[in-house]
């Protein structure tokens, strides 16, 4: 069975944006289109990208738009599980839970479920049927994650008994958009300090694989919001060797004008580049 | 130059004399010395070594975030090209109101303006 620790210490996380496609419309997301378009995931290009990353240590996140849209959901999982260095993730909006329930029983895949839309003085809002539970403490890797909206900072003092539910190793929390580590520190402007958006650069948060236009892309928020584009590779294995060891990412313009909230301790702990630079 | 005394560093300027040198660059030399063990050394030289951008950001982070150095363990190779990231961060940091690093075209370009029209222009 796999942990998640062990995962986030030793595994670089690579983004498969499967498809673009969702079935809701979050206000906080800016990488989906209600629009339902390639939900049959290519193998042929899957096992290709897999192959190439057969020797690297990495956790796959599947995502998009939503994996639980995705036709041959089953068989992406099976062919990442395949290779013991890949670690299959699943973050869904709770499709995933209602199409392929098989996905939570299995420890060995990361289950990640944003099943929380957003909090108000009435009502918490959900994304899936209410009838859906927020996962337990658990040892079979289903995760909660809830995103610290400027909603949830208003009124989670409100639900007393959710955020007791929500008070275990299985919930995941996250940044609102990734920019503030809370809402009253929102700022849209101030950047990250120099150093710090220079390593994100060198590997970013996650960089993409993006299975609609079948290619490598640097970052995944210039991706998405498409303000600029980020920089695009071909997937050929030198590309793959050279993301994989901190050679293929440059310090972009876009990185230089980047108001994305980054870590300022880093992204990656010092002994999780230790581990990777393979030399 | 830089040197090493008593596990101090300290600048040696032209006529002999020793300055002392900021504590920021002090921490940084502890802790390169804690990640790269007898691999560390302090050599003008070994800065000119071109590495991988990866190895000058992690040198800058633990400048700027002494605590990021924790428990870090290197393999040779990178750990050789750590300290010549090591190396060229310190001269450029120390040096540069003194000396100009002749790797650093930067410094070349400015040199060959100020011969051409007797101007420093940087």
């Amino acid at each position: 069975m796999i942990d998640l620790k062990d995962v986030q210490n030793n595994y670089l996380a690579i983004d498969f944006f499967l498809s673009m496609s969702c079935n809701k419309d979050c206000h906080y997301c800016t990488s989906y289109t209600l629009e339902q378009r390639n939900l049959t995931v290519d193998m042929e290009f899957l096992k290709r990208t897999l192959y190439y990353l057969r020797n690297y240590k990495t956790r796959c996140n599947i995502l998009g738009g939503e994996p639980g849209l995705i036709k041959n959901l089953p068989e992406v999982i099976e062919e990442i599980k395949s290779n013991p260095n890949h670690v299959c993730e699943v973050l869904s909006n709770s499709t995933v839970r209602r199409r392929y329930p098989k996905v939570l029983t299995d420890p060995d895949i990361i289950y990640v479920e944003h099943f929380i839309l957003d909090f108000y003085e009435h009502e918490i809002t959900y994304l899936g049927p209410r009838s859906y539970e927020f996962h337990q403490e658990n040892d079979m890797n289903n995760y909660n994650l809830v995103i610290k909206t400027p909603n949830f900072e208003k009124y989670k003092h409100l639900y007393p008994e959710e955020m007791k539910k929500l008070d275990n190793k299985n919930t995941l929390w996250k940044e609102f958009n990734g920019r503030s580590p809370n809402f009253s520190e929102i700022q849209l402007n101030p950047q990250a300090a120099e150093i710090d958006r220079k390593m994100c650069a060198a590997f970013p948060m996650v960089p993409v694989i993006n299975f609609e236009n079948q290619n490598l892309v640097h970052c995944s928020k210039k991706f998405a919001n498409n303000a600029i584009t980020s920089k695009e590779f071909e997937i050929t294995q030198e590309n793959v060797d050279k993301m994989m060891n901190f050679r293929l990412f440059k310090y972009e313009n876009y990185c230089v004008t980047c108001t994305e909230y980054v870590q300022p301790k880093g992204h990656f702990p010092l002994k999780k580049y230790a581990s990777i630079l393979l030399e | 130059m830089i040197e090493v005394v008593n596990n101090i560093l300290v600048q040696i300027d032209a006529e002999g004399n020793m300055i002392s040198i900021d504590d920021k660059y002090q921490q940084l030399y502890l802790n390169m010395q804690k990640i790269l063990g007898d691999k560390c050394s302090l050599e003008y030289e070994a800065g000119a070594r071109e590495v991988e951008d990866i190895y000058y950001y992690l040198v800058e982070k633990i400048y700027e975030l002494p605590t990021y150095a924790w428990d870090a363990e290197f393999k040779d190779g990178p750990k050789q090209k750590l300290n010549s990231a090591f190396n060229k961060f310190i001269h450029n940091k120390i040096l540069w109101k003194t000396q100009e690093p002749y790797w650093n075209n930067y410094f070349s370009d400015a040199k060959n303006l100020r011969q051409s029209n007797g101007k420093f222009l940087v």
